[in-house]
């Protein structure tokens, strides 16, 4: 498939994805905290689909020989990152979660000693 | 002037070093107030400071697991709303808010149809501490949002020295938005709502303990979520909130 069809493709699911992440945020199924990243990630897929002169510099920089791997390789890497966001969040909401579970434990504890 | 029926709410996040100083002053000062403290999951000695206060208008709700600002703020809204109040003031437990103020933003609820009032450090030139070179850019910056979003432009709209009447309380215990920085979405929300919100000249001081939950390296990161939440509130309904 010729690159241009393929940064056409790309531009046109990141512009869908891009309604989609909005959406969910007006919605409030997804706070704008969490959507900061999506954004970001979706946005830079955004410029680099557009401009094909940008891709094959930033590809040349980075010494990837087909542009069309470069734009691969930031999608590769915004998706670890936010990866990595989403399990820092879980860890800190696991502890909080375990802390409320013991929390609630002792209250009802509390409540039938005083029955 | 009688205070009986204003409750007012002070978050606390280890703030051992100012919290009992902060509170006392608010007694000596409203001697007729409700206060209503609510330790958000403190890890130093915040929660012991507060329950060594002899004060039988004194209520302590304590939050288990630190939750931030928007949970503490919403939970002593909805014991205000819950407990009949007819006046909450909102009141950092930093002692960054001068106890004397409070009277100024009651008269502008007591004498107008205000909803919301909120305590602005620019709308004088000597009104004390302004906040770090880096917030300062972000609060002009959501100046010029909120203008943009609804027609009227907040002057300080991360000030968390605010005021609600009734009305303006029964709203904002439902639909706090309880997430980090709330205070500008706040205003969005209020504005958006067709409530009626006028700012005030307030002084405030420099922060007397503890340390402020925004660092300098998250800067960056609070004026963007802060600017999209804002936007975002600015199109988003009533209906939508309750669903969640």
């Amino acid at each position: 498939m010729p690159m241009l069809s393929i940064q056409i493709i790309s531009l046109i699911v990141n512009l869908i994805f891009l309604s989609v992440i909005i959406y969910s945020v007006l919605k409030g199924k997804l706070s704008e905290a969490y959507a900061i990243i999506w954004l970001l990630i979706c946005l830079t897929m955004i410029v680099f689909s557009a401009s094909a002169p940008l891709l094959s510099f930033v590809a040349r920089l980075l010494q990837i020989k087909t542009p069309i791997f470069a734009l691969l390789a930031f999608l590769i890497m915004g998706i670890l990152l936010l990866l990595f966001q989403l399990t820092l969040v879980i860890s800190v909401h696991n502890h909080k979660i375990n802390r409320l579970v013991s929390e609630v434990t002792l209250l009802r504890e509390q409540i039938e000693r005083k029955k | 002037m009688n205070y009986q029926n204003v409750f007012v709410i002070v978050p606390c996040y280890n703030e051992e070093l100012c919290i009992k100083k902060t509170l006392l002053d608010l007694r000596q000062t409203c001697p007729d107030i409700k206060i209503i403290a609510v330790n958000d999951g403190s890890s130093d000695n915040s929660l012991q400071q507060l329950k060594s206060i002899e004060d039988p208008q004194l209520v302590v709700l304590d939050i288990p697991i630190n939750s931030g600002i928007g949970t503490a703020v919403q939970t002593g809204l909805l014991y205000a709303s819950r407990n009949h109040a007819e006046y909450a003031v909102k009141f950092d437990g930093d002692g960054q808010h001068l106890a004397t103020e409070i009277v100024d933003l009651l008269n502008t609820l007591m004498t107008t149809s205000t909803d919301l009032v909120i305590g602005s450090r620019f709308l004088i030139n000597n009104s004390g501490f302004k906040s770090s070179f880096m917030r300062r850019i972000g609060i002009r910056l959501f100046k010029y949002l909120s203008g943009l979003l609804t027609g009227v432009p907040i002057s300080d709209a991360t000030s968390g020295f605010r005021a609600y009447n009734r009305r303006g309380l029964e709203f904002a215990a439902e639909y706090y938005p309880s997430f980090d920085y709330p205070e500008p979405e706040e205003c969005i929300l209020f504005l958006r709502n067709n409530f009626i919100v006028r700012e005030i000249p307030c002084k405030m001081a420099e922060r007397q303990g503890g340390t402020s939950s925004i660092k300098s390296y998250k800067a960056l990161y609070f004026m963007v979520k802060v600017s999209l939440a804002m936007i975002m509130e600015r199109f988003r309904s009533l209906k939508t909130k309750r669903s969640i």
